[in-house]
């Protein structure tokens, strides 16, 4: 044999046996992960294209003047790990069998990441209704191009051509010197002293770089250029892309036009647009959804097809997405498609299901293979004398208010005087922020905005948010006088003229009012300026002072809702009402707006006569002629101030009588309904009894207000169950929940649960260290106070478990949908999750140090949810791209429970660490590879693992179908995959044995951060397409949580790695 | 020692991914219609809202009511001698009912406060237009200085407004504003206001 072989095959094994080693993955991916948190951050200034050229695209990455592998390499060497490792080093045995699988999804995927890299294609196709295009476009290629009498007879690519190049062609009598070309240019004033020598347009406006957008459609390019013959210039001018007028000339009896196209890319067939709908939610001016209808037109064949979000269209290796639209200067409509050519599209969905059957493969063989047994599922015996009787207590209070459970044909008398909420009132549905909802709901939201409460003190009297609108629609008067406004800021007190009190953080609107006219011109700079420019945001006190007029114009906006229905004030005499109004009118006894209404043309003519003769002097006017003209001020300051009102949405309209573009609103306000001619004799009898409400309610007539509430109700209940289909008895439940999951506030309620049970917790685990440390829950450990405090702890979290499923229940029924579509919703179900996981955990395992910690993590969120859903509608409808049930119950719900599984993960590790510190010489005996905590860390990582990598997968699938891409590197992508690769990253340092089990234990605990800051932090950076959710106590929430976690977990840290080294030593 | 099976498996699957994207592509999905979006809300197929049989009294004295003009379609015109686009609109209303003779009735109540007032206006009229006025057989006039048909039996206050209802006596459509007088939109109008039949 030759001697040379065995060496070959020793170097060629080496090499293998590197490559495919765990190690290789452990140290590629913290740089990854560094690559990832530093081009995700440098997006906000960058922007996303120059970061994806720098850091995620890029071969070398430059760190000043030191260069660094980029994104590219290290993906490449992560790839060919999995590869060998896959090839050579993975048999197909028991234990093996979930990573082998896993590995060759993450093979397929980042082998679909390669051929999209090499075969996509993506362009755009912008079609105006009712026009057919054949052709699409691409995002950021220009040609240049010169056509005569419409003929194109010359066309550059912007890529070839640049500044100081003379373009010259034989079929043209002149030539054209490139002055300047930009790829994303946008459009400024030339200056003055700079217009010499350009002509048309182009002697006012000049072209500039800018950084490119991160929607590629929006990119404009442009030249600036001039023409010379002879060798002589003779004029400058510039040309860009869609630019109505391009420059044209005439020369030699030919028109000669300059302009600037996207390169088109013909498609083999033709698409027509016969109509586009962009379906904004009722009474909202947000999209629901957009869809085109079209036909598409492919030699002798035809057929039409629908494209719209998240349904794109496929066909002859084309994938057509509905990515926007607007309306051009036409007053056309314009629908825009991706066009997508990518033969590595299925990839990511192979891998999807490969790593998902891996995964959970990999899981269940581990959990059969743990031969862990931990005390048996036995519900202590306090637990469950408190479970019944917390249980029977709260059957006997009821979780939701009685009122809510009264059927519509069965009015339970109001429990104290005048009892708005109580009534029918609090039920009446509104049309608000796209729904349909409560008044009880509107209150609530309106309230909170304003004060931060959902109750408000007034004359030693709590009131309730209907209550409290009660009053400011019926009797604005006297709700003026409401402290409802929060003002804590001491420099907007001062602005306002308000002196600063102690304790005193709410005003009412006759407090403010002054200061609110002293400041309104301040509040007009501030608002010219944000027009003027987005980014001056103003500082903090000019912020809240904006947001105190926003609210106090919604505030009399409400306040005038019911001014058309309103009794005036009259103080006219009979005999001159007698004259203008009729004996039916008279016998009421007032005059609503609506009765002036009809009069007032003649009214307006008496006053116009009375102003004639008597000069325009008032002081002339008898008592009569005044009562006349304060009438007609009177009704011209109706119309003028309380008009324009669109806010309190509760009238039944006909459909018949409706425009078409509103006809799929099923309410409208009052003075909507007046103004638009959308009264009837359908709704004539809605609106005199309104008019009675507003009299009963002010005479506090219990009976006839509650009387006419049930009726006004009854009527618009049929009214909207008509109009949209559903059943009359359906819609009155799904009010009524609403009502009463308002007013049960079952998270709340969790939240005071969870906290009381982590205190239990604590105190449990606290008595539980004095007695040592048992890696196995020793038998009898607990006194007859302790199994009852452990009882009540779990009874707590059970009943907070209930609360919480019949309040996400409630929620999805409520909506129609899965309970994850905003920010709110998603950390409301990682609570449920999370405490869902861990009490199941703790009842298996006995470890209360862990349920602690969990539960601290679960009260921090659902207190954050508190934060969150501050001063905003619980139940906010959808973005167009969100409205998906599918998607929603898949993608979102995976990561959401990865996440909650992740923080269950986390809270474990916490304590483990704790302990370790605690017990000083059992601390190698927790933190060793192999012992029970790790391994309980680890099984539950994995379950992590497998949640959060599927669910972001899915989030890539759900993002191609959308938008036609699988991975864009947005920010909220780039936080999912940095869950996904911190984890993977501790469980091959542990497998790899290059993490000491400390570090593995701290980097688990830190794991909290990772999520949190993938979770809300990307938030922050309000870039990319998942911006959403951002709030500015979120950014204080967040940091704080960071920081704290950051000096927990390193000094845990620190402290065993410093009493390690020393015992060492010793 | 490279592992045969495996490489068999990473080549199949890759293969099988890359045919499933070239399968999928020429896969042609069924239509969907857009009215299954969720949340969007399609007026529902219901009946229409029947108009109010008032009893009114024209300006020759007699009583008439709705239901007399049934099996034909009642355009009733809410107008006053000062509002100028009801001035504006009304002989064009006029030239409507002639048109339609057969199959219209048109009604016209005004809110002047006084008779002299309408006559003022009428006389300014064309000779046409004042003759059909007087002997056309489907036009009735009717003076409402109350406004009670106007604003408590039809809601109207903006003026001029027009309420169609249908052959059945059911309100069909209500035009605030002058009307569009164009073929086109009154074609629309005449066959919406047929009787609606039941899905």
């Amino acid at each position: 044999m030759d001697s040379a072989q065995p060496k070959t095959r020793n170097i060629g094994n080496q090499w293998i046996n590197w490559m495919s080693s765990p190690k290789l993955v452990f140290w590629a991916l913290p740089y990854l992960m560094f690559i990832l948190v530093i081009g995700t951050l440098a997006q906000k200034w960058i922007g996303l294209h120059a970061a994806l050229d720098i850091y995620f695209y890029s071969w070398v990455l430059w760190i000043g003047v030191v260069p660094l592998p980029g994104g590219l390499p290290v993906m490449a060497v992560i790839f060919i790990n999995m590869c060998a490792k896959f090839l050579w080093f993975s048999p197909w045995t028991k234990t093996k069998i979930g990573s082998n699988i896993v590995h060759l999804g993450v093979i397929i995927l980042i082998a679909g990441g390669i051929v999209s890299a090499l075969t996509r294609s993506d362009t755009v196709m912008v079609v105006p209704e009712g026009a057919s295009v054949s052709h699409s476009q691409s995002y950021d290629m220009a040609d240049f191009v010169i056509a005569r009498d419409d003929d194109v007879i010359a066309r550059y690519p912007y890529e070839i051509i640049n500044e100081g190049d003379l373009l010259q062609n034989v079929d043209l009598p002149f030539a054209v010197r490139v002055l300047q070309t930009c790829l994303h240019c946008d459009i400024i004033l030339r200056p003055e002293a700079e217009q010499e020598g350009w002509i048309g347009p182009s002697a006012s406006m000049k072209l500039i770089d800018k950084a490119p957008s991160a929607k590629p459609e929006e990119n404009l390019q442009g030249i600036s250029f001039a023409i010379e013959m002879d060798g002589k210039r003779q004029a400058k001018n510039l040309t860009f892309e869609s630019f109505p007028k391009p420059p044209q000339f005439k020369l030699q009896d030919s028109t000669y036009t300059l302009y600037v196209l996207r390169r088109p890319h013909d498609l083999p067939f033709t698409l027509t647009l016969s109509d586009f709908r962009k379906i904004d939610y009722p009474g909202l001016r947000k999209a629901q959804a957009y869809e085109s209808d079209i036909v598409i037109t492919h030699g002798e064949r035809s057929f039409p097809e629908s494209i719209y979000m998240n349904n794109p269209l496929r066909y002859e290796g084309y994938t057509l997405y509905q990515s926007s639209f607007f309306t051009d200067h036409n007053g056309t409509e314009n629908s825009v498609f991706t066009v997508v050519e990518n033969k590595g599209r299925m990839f990511p969905y192979v891998s999807c299901v490969i790593i998902f059957i891996g995964l959970l493969l990999h899981v269940f063989i581990r959990i059969g293979r743990s031969g862990e047994r931990y005390a048996q599922k036995k519900t202590p015996r306090g637990a469950s004398i408190f479970i019944v009787a917390l249980l029977c207590g709260l059957i006997a209070q009821g979780i939701f208010a009685p009122s809510a459970r009264a059927s519509i044909n069965d009015l339970k008398p109001p429990a104290q005087a005048f009892d708005v909420g109580d009534s029918y009132f609090a039920l009446f549905p509104i049309l608000h922020d796209g729904r349909i909802k409560t008044m009880d709901s509107f209150a609530r939201y309106h309230l909170q905005r304003f004060s931060g409460k959902e109750k408000i003190e007034h004359n030693d009297e709590v009131l309730t948010a209907p209550e409290w609108m009660a009053d400011v629609i019926f009797a604005p008067d006297s709700a003026s006088d409401i402290n409802v406004f929060l003002i804590d800021n001491h420099d907007v007190l001062h602005m306002l003229g308000l002196r600063a009190e102690k304790g005193k953080r709410l005003f009412s609107y006759n407090d403010i009012r002054e200061g609110l006219l002293k400041t309104a011109p301040r509040v007009d700079t501030l608002l010219k300026s944000l027009r003027a420019d987005s980014a001056n945001k103003p500082q903090e006190d000019g912020e809240l002072l904006l947001a105190l007029h926003e609210h106090a114009l919604i505030y009399l906006q409400l306040t005038q809702s019911l001014s058309a229905l309103t009794p005036l004030n009259n103080t006219i005499s009979t005999e001159t009402l007698q004259l203008y109004f009729s004996d039916e009118t008279l016998k009421r006894g007032f005059i609503t707006y609506m009765d002036l209404k009809s009069a007032i043309s003649r009214i307006e003519k008496d006053v116009q006569s009375i102003m004639r003769e008597h000069g325009g002097d008032l002081k002339l006017f008898s008592a009569r002629e005044a009562e006349l003209y304060a009438l007609s001020m009177r009704f011209a300051s109706l119309n003028d101030v309380a008009a324009p009102n669109n806010i309190l949405r509760v009238f039944p309209v006909s459909a018949e009588i409706l425009d078409e573009s509103v006809r799929l609103e099923l309410l409208f306000a009052p003075w909507a309904t007046i103004r638009n001619g959308y009264i009837d004799s359908s709704n004539m009898k809605f609106l005199d009894k309104w008019i009675s409400l507003n009299i009963a309610y002010n005479l506090e007539l219990q009976n006839t207000f509650s009387r006419l509430s049930y009726t006004l109700y009854e009527h618009s209940i049929e009214h909207i169950a008509e109009r949209s289909g559903m059943e009359t008895s359906a819609l009155h439940n799904k009010l009524r929940f609403e009502n009463a999951y308002n007013k049960a506030a079952p998270f709340y309620k969790a939240l005071y649960l969870v906290i009381i049970a982590a205190i239990i917790f604590i105190v449990i685990t606290i008595a539980d260290s004095t007695k040592g440390y048992s890696a196995q829950p020793r038998k009898n450990r607990h006194n007859l106070v302790q199994k009852v405090l452990l009882g009540a702890g779990f009874s707590a979290v059970i009943i907070a478990i209930v609360l919480m499923l019949a309040g996400t229940g409630v929620r999805v029924w409520i909506m129609d949908r899965p309970p994850v579509g905003t920010l709110y919703e998603s950390v409301l179900f990682v609570a449920l999750v999370l405490l869902g996981c861990l009490t199941v955990l703790t009842i298996r395992t006995k470890q209360y140090g862990v349920m602690a910690a969990g539960l601290i993590v679960c009260a921090l969120m659902l207190l954050q949810a508190v934060v969150l859903g501050h001063a905003q509608d619980d139940f906010k409808v959808l973005d167009a791209v969100l409205n998906t049930n599918f998607w929603l119950a898949t993608h979102v719900l995976f990561v959401t429970i990865g996440y909650g599984w992740c923080f269950l993960t986390a809270a474990a590790a916490h304590w483990f660490l704790l302990q370790a510190c605690l017990f000083r010489d059992k601390s190698a005996t927790i933190l060793r590879y192999g012992s029970p905590e790790i391994r309980l860390i680890t099984m539950n990582a994995l379950i992590a693992f497998f949640f959060v990598t599927v669910g972001t997968i899915l989030g890539g699938i759900w993002a191609d179908q959308s938008w036609g891409r699988f991975w864009g590197w947005d920010p909220k992508e780039n936080g999912a995959l940095l869950i996904v690769l911190w984890i993977a990253w501790l469980l091959h340092g542990k497998i790899s044995r290059d993490i000491k089990p400390l570090f593995y234990v701290a980097f688990m605990a830190f794991l909290s951060v990772i999520v949190a800051v993938a979770w809300f932090g990307v938030n922050l950076l309000s870039i990319g397409l998942h911006s959403y959710g951002f709030t500015s106590e979120t950014a204080i929430s967040l940091g704080s949580f960071a920081a704290a976690e950051i000096i927990i977990i390193g000094a845990m840290a620190i402290y065993l790695q410093y009493r390690d080294r020393k015992a060492a030593s010793l | 020692m490279i592992r045969k099976t495996n490489i068999i498996i990473l080549i199949i699957v890759l293969g099988a991914s890359f045919i499933l994207t070239l399968w999928s592509d020429n896969l042609r999905l069924p239509v969907w219609m857009p009215s299954w979006v969720p949340g969007q809300t399609e007026p529902a197929v219901a009946g229409r809202t029947a108009a109010p049989d008032v009893k009114m009294v024209d300006m020759n004295g007699e009583t008439i009511e709705l239901s007399d003009y049934r099996g034909k379609v009642i355009a009733i015109n809410f107008w006053a001698s000062w509002c100028a686009p009801c001035v504006v609109e009304f002989p064009d209303l006029i030239d409507l009912a002639e048109d339609k003779q057969d199959m219209l009735q048109m009604i016209f109540v005004s809110n002047d406060f006084k008779l002299e007032n309408i006559d003022r206006f009428v006389s300014r009229l064309s000779d046409e237009h004042q003759d059909y006025l007087k002997n056309g057989a489907n036009i009735d006039m009717i003076l409402d200085k109350d406004m009670y048909i106007t604003s408590k039996v039809f809601g109207t206050f903006n003026l001029p407004e027009t309420y169609f209802i249908d052959t059945s006596g059911h309100t069909c459509k209500k035009i605030v504003g002058v009307l569009d007088f164009s073929a086109e939109n009154i074609a629309d109008i005449m066959s919406a206001c047929q009787p609606q039949k039941k899905p």
